[in-house]
């Protein structure tokens, strides 16, 4: 007879009643089956960089596999990590975040507000602009955005990256739906008591407004960890580059004039995992629960 | 009010931009060399070797601020980095590249500086061949490399091919009556191949095949079979030969060898791959230039004294050849004259001009020394000056430096002056790319690939795209 | 909302714009020189890079639907089914998602290695095939792109679907069952036609996010070989590569016309079957 979990399964394809029977015991087993198999190959590749970073250059291919390094020494983490001289790097991509976090929530927020609440003339035409351009990517115009960059005298200049940050389209989104659902009644009983659109904003909307600021700013923070094209033609200077860029580098540097082994770029590769891991064990719930209501990724 | 409060934020934001870059600027009066082959902030030997010159330059020049801008040339990069005005005043390219970027304008003409300096007339012709146009110099080569054949001596001793010739207790590459124990023929690298492949878990050889090593090396292995892969015609016009008979012997040895499975595995194998492979013991022999012997030593740790390098083979008929080039400082778009000139008295500070000076002298000592102490191999060099006087010091300092065995190396730099031959004239990049995809095509389906069709396709795709476009 | 706007012009609109004007032009190095009419576009199409590009373009689009589409569908389904460590087997597929693209493209770029001693050909080893050359092989190399691409992308999709298959009100399952309906009737009347809007949904962006792959074959193969290299990396390596930034955008206005073609087709064909369904 079943027991446990299964026994009180009333939704999905298969309820309590069908697991009385063997067949779809059976079923379950393999879709359990299945699913360790999905972890295995979700887990498995980034483990498996991780422990060759600590093999020698030399053992990195060597013949037969082994998933294990011979000794796991973790003082070379610390020597590659001086090595590369990596902090100034990781400095510099906080620099960046932290700029991105504020434009990103200030500038698409207001927007969102003033598309979703204000709604000044011509509301309209701006909001259909910008889903717009969530349709065409935005790498396709590079050449222009890089030009104008240059033009502006705003290479190696990380406020580039910040104000890059402020014009993004599905933050903007994420903001314009969320003002939107929430209660008209609350806007109009605020507006009948005279308050003017200013203080509605910091009065009302602001404060309703954390959680949607939280969401967008993990997603800030995750994606400007990751990005990689603008600050790659932004960041030209070695000491203004962010991990990723850097990272890039050393990968394409690889091939043709490399002053470091292998080894190195596994380790600054598995260094550069950790952070978004580590937001990802922090704000599972949120990140995991917008991802599914929004239909976002990234 | 909303409005206006954001009006006020926004020309607040952009004002805290301007400040922000417009404060940094300060006037400097002296005039700034940023040194693009200042080494990476890992190579600390290095970097106080750098900055040890920079002191004594500085001090003989006052004028001029040396600035660390350390710069690796990078394809993917390299054109954005120009457009941003990013380059350093003087920085590294591979020995490929100068054609396209003097093409397109992102390196300057220096020949008026070397003039200047009296430098002009002692440069290497071969070396400096592919960084002149119309005349035009537009950068110094740093040392020069010739192609040979290297060879892991380790393997070859366990195979039975190098053995104690003369009984002196140290492995010899010849037998007792001089003869060469290594390969000079590709017909016999094919040989040896069959038997490393046979009693060790190595592959014979490594054939690069992408981002234009493939074509860089193939020249060099066609010209051997006899090939001459550019010609001007009796009409003045530049054709090309890419499907010659000496091609197509060239490629289908290659295919020959893959089909054999003799060759290390992959497709598009880049330039790292001949040190990788060599370094982790999974080939037995690659071509290398003689300037970066050192590669698999300081990446992946091999032993220098397993190292032999020999000249490069033939095909038994035809003369063999060793394709020769330098790897060059170049200059900015943007340098002017006076960097210019600045930068090139610098390299008399590393010992890198053919200026014969006290101070030259030591740099090109400490040069050494530091490279030894790193234990890195010393092998004589390709020198990419002609001046007597530079030869006669540098034949003084280099013996004392050298720290492997010269048996090893003594063929190689016997007949390099015999063999020594530049890269081809016209759009050599172009062409290699065009000969990169039929060596994959060969890699890739070596039971089934068509040598001849394949460098006929080559040879069409570089008459029509490049040739044609120079002869109008 | 000034500030946004003038953000959103800065970095959006018009450099879309001068792309557009950028392709209508003979260019040195990033400078317009001349008016030059469609002069690019002909240019590119006559270049067999291009060419080559765009079939290949298509194979990811092929790819990336039979792989990265279906992928998370089935995942979705049969996490919905299963009770035991729930979440940590969501947890886990979405892992890879928060890997940075480079990282991801770097890492499958290890993993894929020709030599006999990467991850890929050992597990190809052990199951008594000769070693491949994996992502060197040009058949093989967009079909591991695309699976890189799902290995990073398949969770947070199978999350939406997750969220729409738990909407389903178990009654409907309820029903089939008395009308006798098997596990896959099950599944084909109750749980497919519930998540088809969504399906169709990401189905589009799909199709629009792999027309944009670019860095993928740019890092796992040194800039991108003639059998992998995508629009989007050829648009970019004219520009960054060639100094021919016409090409380069006349190579972008083309590939956006047909993800706006593509996005048009769309919303046509919604529009025509939604008054059927309800």
């Amino acid at each position: 007879m079943i027991k446990g979990k299964l026994s009180r399964k009333t939704y999905g394809l298969y309820n309590f009643m069908d697991y009385r029977r063997v067949w779809p015991k059976v079923v379950y087993g393999l879709f359990i089956l299945f699913m360790l198999t999905v972890v295995v190959v979700s887990v498995l590749p980034p483990i498996s960089l991780f422990f060759a970073g600590f093999k020698n250059p030399q053992d990195i291919y060597s013949v037969p596999f082994k998933l294990l390094p011979e000794s796991f020494d973790f003082s070379k983490i610390a020597k590659v990590w001086t090595d590369m001289n990596f902090g100034k790097y990781f400095v510099n991509s906080v620099i960046v975040i932290a700029g991105a976090l504020v434009c990103s929530i200030v500038f698409n927020g207001l927007l969102a507000y003033a598309t979703a609440i204000v709604k000044p003339a011509g509301h309209k035409v701006v909001y259909s602009l910008v889903l717009g351009s969530m349709m065409i990517p935005a790498v396709l115009s590079i050449v222009p955005l890089f030009n104008q960059i240059v033009k502006l005298q705003l290479t190696n200049k990380h406020i580039a990256l910040w104000l890059a940050a402020g014009a993004n389209a599905y933050h903007f989104v994420l903001f314009h739906t969320y003002f939107k659902s929430l209660p008209k009644s609350l806007m109009e009983a605020a507006r009948l008591d005279g308050c003017s659109k200013l203080t509605l904003f910091y009065r009302i909307v602001a404060p309703l407004s954390a959680p949607i600021i939280g969401v967008v700013a993990i997603f800030t923070l995750n994606a400007t960890w990751s990005d990689f094209l603008l600050p790659f033609l932004v960041l030209k200077q070695d000491a203004t580059r962010t991990v990723m860029v850097k990272i890039f580098d050393m990968q394409s540097n690889m091939s043709t004039s490399a002053q470091f082994g292998m080894d190195y770029l596994l380790v600054v590769l598995s260094i550069s995992m950790i952070p978004p891991i580590a937001l990802f064990i922090i704000f599972q719930k949120q990140i995991t629960g917008s991802v599914s209501t929004s239909g976002m990724k990234d | 009010m909303k409005k206006f409060l954001c009006v006020l934020f926004s020309l607040s934001v952009f004002a805290c931009t301007l400040i922000g870059f417009t404060g940094c600027k300060e006037k400097n009066e002296k005039i700034q060399i940023e040194l693009g082959m200042w080494p990476e902030a890992n190579l600390t030997q290095d970097i106080a070797m750098y900055k040890y010159w920079e002191s004594q330059f500085e001090e003989a020049y006052p004028q001029y601020d040396i600035i660390a801008a350390p710069y690796t040339y990078n394809l993917q990069a390299f054109v954005s980095d120009a457009a941003s005005g990013v380059l350093p005043t003087v920085f590294q390219t591979w020995m490929t590249e100068p054609p396209s970027l003097i093409e397109n304008g992102y390196i300057r003409d220096i020949t008026d500086q070397l003039e200047q300096l009296g430098w002009l007339d002692k440069l290497d012709e071969g070396l400096a061949a592919n960084l002149t146009v119309n005349n035009r110099v537009y950068g110094v080569p740093r040392d020069g490399y010739a192609m040979g054949l290297m060879i892991n001596k380790k393997i070859f001793e366990e195979i039975g091919i190098f053995y104690d010739s003369d009984g002196d207790g140290v492995t010899d590459i010849v037998d007792e009556e001089g003869n060469p124990l290594y390969p000079t023929t590709f017909q016999e690298i094919y040989e040896v191949s069959q038997i490393v492949c046979e009693y060790t878990e190595a592959k014979g050889i490594a054939i690069l095949s992408s981002n234009q090593n493939g074509g860089w090396q193939f020249s060099n292995i066609a010209w051997n079979f006899g090939a001459v892969l550019q010609e001007k015609n009796a009409n003045g016009k530049w054709v090309s030969h890419l499907n010659s008979q000496a091609c197509i012997d060239a490629l289908e040895w290659i295919q020959m060898m893959k089909n054999e499975d003799l060759i290390a595995p992959g497709v598009t194998l880049p330039y790292s791959d001949w040190y990788k492979l060599i370094g982790t013991r999974a080939v037995a022999m690659c071509f290398a230039g003689s300037d970066a012997i050192s590669m698999p030593v300081t990446n992946y740790n091999f032993n220098k004294d397993d190292l032999v390098l020999v000249p490069m083979p033939g095909d038994g008929v035809h003369q063999a050849y060793s394709l020769s080039g330098g790897t060059p400082f170049v200059f900015s778009k943007d340098a002017t004259d006076e960097q210019v000139l600045g930068a090139l008295r610098f390299l008399e500070y590393m010992g890198r001009s053919p200026v014969v000076s006290d101070v030259a002298r030591a740099a090109i000592e400490r040069g050494h020394q530091t490279a030894q102490s790193k234990g890195m191999p010393i092998v004589p060099t390709i020198k990419p000056w002609k001046s007597h006087d530079y030869l006669a010091m540098i034949e003084e300092i280099e013996p004392q430096y050298i720290n492997v065995n010269m048996e090893y190396y003594q063929e190689f730099f016997d007949t390099i002056d015999q063999m020594r031959r530049v890269e081809e004239p016209n759009y050599c990049q172009k062409m290699y790319e065009e000969l990169d995809r039929a060596i994959q095509a060969v890699l890739e389906n070596p039971a089934t690939a068509n040598p001849t069709a394949l460098l006929n396709t080559a040879n069409n795709n570089f008459t029509n795209k490049y040739l044609n476009e120079l002869n109008k | 909302m000034l500030p946004s706007l003038v953000l959103f012009s800065f970095f959006v609109w018009v450099p879309l714009l001068s792309n557009i004007s950028l392709s209508l032009y003979t260019t040195k190095g990033f400078e317009k020189i001349q008016f030059s009419g469609l002069e690019n576009y002909l240019a590119v199409f006559k270049d067999d890079l291009f060419v080559g590009a765009l079939l290949n373009t298509c194979e990811y689009a092929f790819w990336s639907v039979i792989i990265g589409f279906l992928a998370p569908v089935i995942m979705a389904i049969i996490l919905n089914e299963i009770v035991h460590f729930k979440g940590f087997f969501r947890v886990c597929a979405y892992l890879p998602n928060m890997v940075p693209g480079i990282a991801a493209a770097i890492l499958w770029t290890f993993l894929f290695d020709p030599s006999a001693g990467s991850m890929v050909n050992s597990i190809i080893v052990a199951l008594g095939k000769e070693p491949s050359l994996l992502i060197d092989d040009s058949d093989l190399s967009i079909i591991l792109i695309i699976i890189a691409m799902t290995w990073k992308g398949a969770g947070a999709t199978m999350l939406i679907y997750l969220a729409s298959l738990q909407s389903i009100d178990s009654t409907y399952y309820e029903a089939a069952r008395l009308d006798g309906a098997n596990f896959m009737q099950r599944l084909r009347y109750v749980t497919i036609p519930h998540l088809l809007p969504n399906i169709s949904t990401l189905f589009v962006l799909q199709i629009i996010s792999v027309f944009q792959v670019f860095y993928e074959p740019m890092v796992m193969l040194d800039g991108g070989t003639d059998a992998s290299i995508s629009l989007m990396l050829l648009s970019y390596n004219y520009a960054f590569k060639d100094s021919k930034s016409g090409y380069s955008a006349a190579t972008g206005v083309i590939l956006a016309a047909i993800i706006i073609a593509f996005t048009l087709l769309y919303n046509f064909v919604q529009k025509k079957l939604s008054p059927q369904s309800e």
